[in-house]
């Protein structure tokens, strides 16, 4: 009885709009009722490829989600085809309710993330950036090339370090390795399981002659099931072999040549070799550059948002924002502010953000071809520029002395 | 026998009161804690703790098994010590308190006791958020309740109301007992933040975010307000608490927004001009648990004294309004020459009120 009044309860939220009347109503009736509902389930894709996946008749639906259990099974019992390597027994751990030997993800992940994954956990709509949706398969800070999943050790380093500046915690206190390794698998199965799910979607909406056997019905997806788990799964175990690694860098060797690398850095930085940098940073590198861009995680955010910016409401659950260019002289980086982090920034791009990757220089390319892409020394010029950005005076205001001590 | 001319036979309410008092406040720090840490379902038996009885758990098994069921097991070995102590209170409540209202809160006390208890087991058994937040909101009333009995079983509550006269006791007392009710659905309104269902819908947290940061700021005028009206009274048994109740709340409003900042970062408007736009959250870390659970406790603390100040003031409007007009005139006038030394910077006036 309580589950169904709570589920009226989610209901009328949803289609509600945000009326302050139905908050309060809302408020009021839940207080009473109690909001809880043990019962997790994962959510259908609210962002499919086409089109809302709860659009679907009802047994499309039915039919998507049992061939979605079929592959990977429930929240409290997770399981995958072995082609994944994915490990069950970390699984099991990181997944379920919250108890002494499970629940890592609920316990910690799941109030921004979402059981799904989908990153529209209870908090969501209040963070900024808003958390990751895990069912595209695009994480931002890697150390794999363009286009590339991340390795492993990408997501450790985040579950570990957390994110400056952003509601993603560090969990180097409150978890062990273990249990972090726990967690970066069952992100890993979100992941594989979202993007499965929106390949699928495909599958189920073409398909005209659905039957009344549930039963017959999902075990005509095993096929497609099985192609799409392998073609994701085969994206990330592929991931974890191709770390993007710049080759040894000789460090400028006194002050001077450093001088003259950041000058380099501030040249391109400014537009040579055609490079866009202020277009979103600013001229200043304050990220005032102007440049609007909603490409977030979802390919099709920024075309809606080009072609019918009525619709995003409808097409997307968290109301879109516009890409946040960084400020470069906060001495702030996201995915860590070692020279190698903001190397691999320039080079492989911020992944699902409007930050491109760049054409690096190989051996065999024609001078036409080189001149359109950054050398290696380039980019490092570019690092040792952004690196000097907190430091020069513009950033760092200084007042006059008024203690003559101080000026002797 | 009346109420407020009876004497004590013992000081012994009073004294197992107090005790009850200082005993429940840190069980909601480690209550606060418990949750804080997600330490709740660390053991997944109750009674029991890991099959042991409760009381026989080794103290090895108690003390070296991780943070979690430490704390988890501490607070239920520390639950059953105030459990005995609101039972000692009642026998000497009923031993040596003769009023019968007197002897009533004192079983309704143990019946809350009891039920916290069960309720604490419960959320262990049917692994249920939905109990762990009822049981989050009920600790800070059987607080309350307990801070409640300790005033009540004070020496101030027999004898002195019959020498003080509060003049406009009736608005005084709604407007503390208002106050109560507002600390009261601002802890609720926490515990609805604190234990989010993760099958809540995407609005609903929102929701009640909004509702807890304006309810802090009707809670806030209506505290200054009680002690604006209190501080005319110039009784400091009322303008006292609520002149702490004041600080009280000003300290738990920068503890709301710490509690903020350490699970979320700092706001990005403060971020663009360059405050903590470095900082990384870090979970379960000792600031992150000592903040949150601070303004946990902190919010029982606030109802606890809300309800101290509207006790205080129904009872000298209550002698005041009951006592007889003979007693009432020699009182007031005695009020009047009280009033009158307390204000010596204003002599005319207080001649005024003298005649």
């Amino acid at each position: 009885m309580n589950g169904r009044l709570a589920n009226m309860i989610r209901r009328y939220v949803d289609g509600a709009g945000r009326g302050r009347r139905r908050a309060v109503l809302l408020l009021c009736a839940a207080m009473l009722l109690g909001c809880a509902n043990s019962d997790v389930q994962f959510r259908t894709n609210r962002q499919g490829k086409r089109n809302n996946a709860s659009n679907l008749p009802a047994q499309k639906q039915e039919k998507l989600v049992d061939g979605l259990v079929a592959a990977f099974g429930t929240p409290n019992e997770p399981f995958v085809w072995s082609g994944t390597a994915l490990d069950g027994a970390k699984l099991r751990r990181a997944a379920g309710p919250v108890k002494d030997g499970s629940g890592l993800y609920r316990e910690h992940c799941a109030h921004c993330h979402g059981v799904t994954g989908d990153g529209l956990g209870p908090t969501a709509r209040f963070l900024n950036p808003y958390p990751r949706d895990f069912r595209h398969g695009t994480f931002k800070f890697t150390s794999t090339g363009q286009g590339m999943k991340p390795t492993r050790d990408d997501l450790r380093r985040t579950l570990q370090e957390g994110i400056a500046g952003t509601a993603m915690p560090s969990f180097k206190v409150a978890l062990s390795e273990e249990e972090i390794a726990d967690l970066v698998e069952y992100v890993i199965y979100l992941s594989m399981r979202g993007e499965v799910e929106r390949d699928l979607y495909a599958a189920v909406d073409d398909d005209d002659e659905i039957g009344a056997d549930r039963a017959n019905e999902a075990a005509e997806l095993i096929e497609p099931i099985k192609e799409a788990v392998e073609q994701v799964a085969s994206q990330w175990n592929d991931a974890q072999e191709q770390v993007f690694n710049p080759p040894p860098r000789q460090r400028p060797d006194t002050p001077k040549d450093l001088a003259l690398s950041i000058e380099r850095g501030r040249a391109l930085f400014l537009g040579a070799k055609g490079l866009d940098c202020t277009k979103c940073h600013g001229v200043t590198a304050l990220g005032d550059g102007g440049n609007i861009d909603y490409t977030s995680t979802n390919p099709e955010t920024d075309e809606v948002m080009k072609t019918t910016p009525d619709k995003a409401a409808e097409l997307f659950a968290l109301a879109l924002r516009p890409a946040a260019p960084r400020n470069l002289r906060l001495n702030v980086f996201r995915g860590g502010r070692r020279p190698i982090d903001l190397y691999r920034r320039i080079a492989v791009g911020i992944k699902g953000t409007p930050m491109p990757g760049r054409q690096i220089v190989q051996e065999g390319d024609t001078p036409e071809a080189a001149e359109k892409k950054l050398t290696t020394e380039e980019i490092w010029n570019l690092v040792d520029y952004v690196l000097s950005l907190p430091y020069e005076p513009a950033s760092r205001p200084q007042k006059l002395p008024t203690d003559h001590r101080a000026v002797n | 026998m009346s109420s407020f001319s009876s004497s004590p036979t013992s000081h012994w309410p009073r004294r197992l009161a107090v005790l009850l008092v200082c005993a429940t406040f840190p069980l909601i720090w480690v209550g606060g804690l418990v949750t804080t840490t997600d330490a709740g379902m660390a053991v997944s038996d109750w009674p029991t703790t890991r099959g042991y009885n409760m009381f026989l758990l080794p103290i090895g098994e108690w003390l070296g098994s991780g943070w979690k069921l430490f704390i988890e097991h501490s607070h239920r070995l520390f639950g059953a010590l105030v459990g005995m102590i609101t039972l000692l209170l009642a026998a000497a409540i009923w031993r040596w308190d003769g009023r019968r209202w007197m002897r009533y809160l004192a079983l309704v006390a143990v019946a809350a006791v009891i039920f916290q208890g069960v309720l604490g087991g419960l959320r262990v058994i049917e692994d249920e958020r939905l109990l762990a937040m009822v049981h989050g909101c009920f600790g800070p009333l059987f607080f309350t309740l307990a801070a409640a009995i300790a005033a009540a079983a004070s020496p101030w509550w027999r004898s002195a109301p019959g020498a003080l006269r509060l003049a406009d006791g009736r608005a005084l007392t709604i407007l503390a007992w208002l106050t109560a009710a507002i600390a009261y659905a601002q802890l609720v309104l926490g515990a609805q933040i604190r234990h989010v269902p993760l099958s809540a819908a995407l609005g609903w947290f929102d929701v009640v975010v909004f509702f807890h940061v304006l309810n802090a700021g009707v809670l806030l005028a209506h505290v200054v307000w009680l002690w604006r009206r209190c501080r005319r009274t110039k009784l400091a048994l009322v303008s006292a608490p609520s002149a702490w109740l004041v600080a009280i709340l000003a300290g738990q409003i920068a503890l709301g927004g710490a509690t903020w900042v350490v699970h979320f970062g700092w706001p990005q408007f403060l971020q663009d001009r360059g405050l903590g736009a470095g900082y990384v959250v870090q979970a379960q870390s000792a600031v992150q648990a000592a903040v949150t659970t601070a303004h946990v406790a902190l919010g029982s603390l606030i109802l606890a004294l809300s309800v101290l100040v509207a006790l205080r003031v129904s009872r000298l409007a209550w002698v005041a309004s009951n006592e007889p007009a003979s007693q009432k005139a020699t009182e007031d006038s005695r009020t009047t020459a009280r009033r009158v030394a307390a204000a010596p910077a204003a002599p005319v006036r207080a001649m005024e009120l003298a005649t």
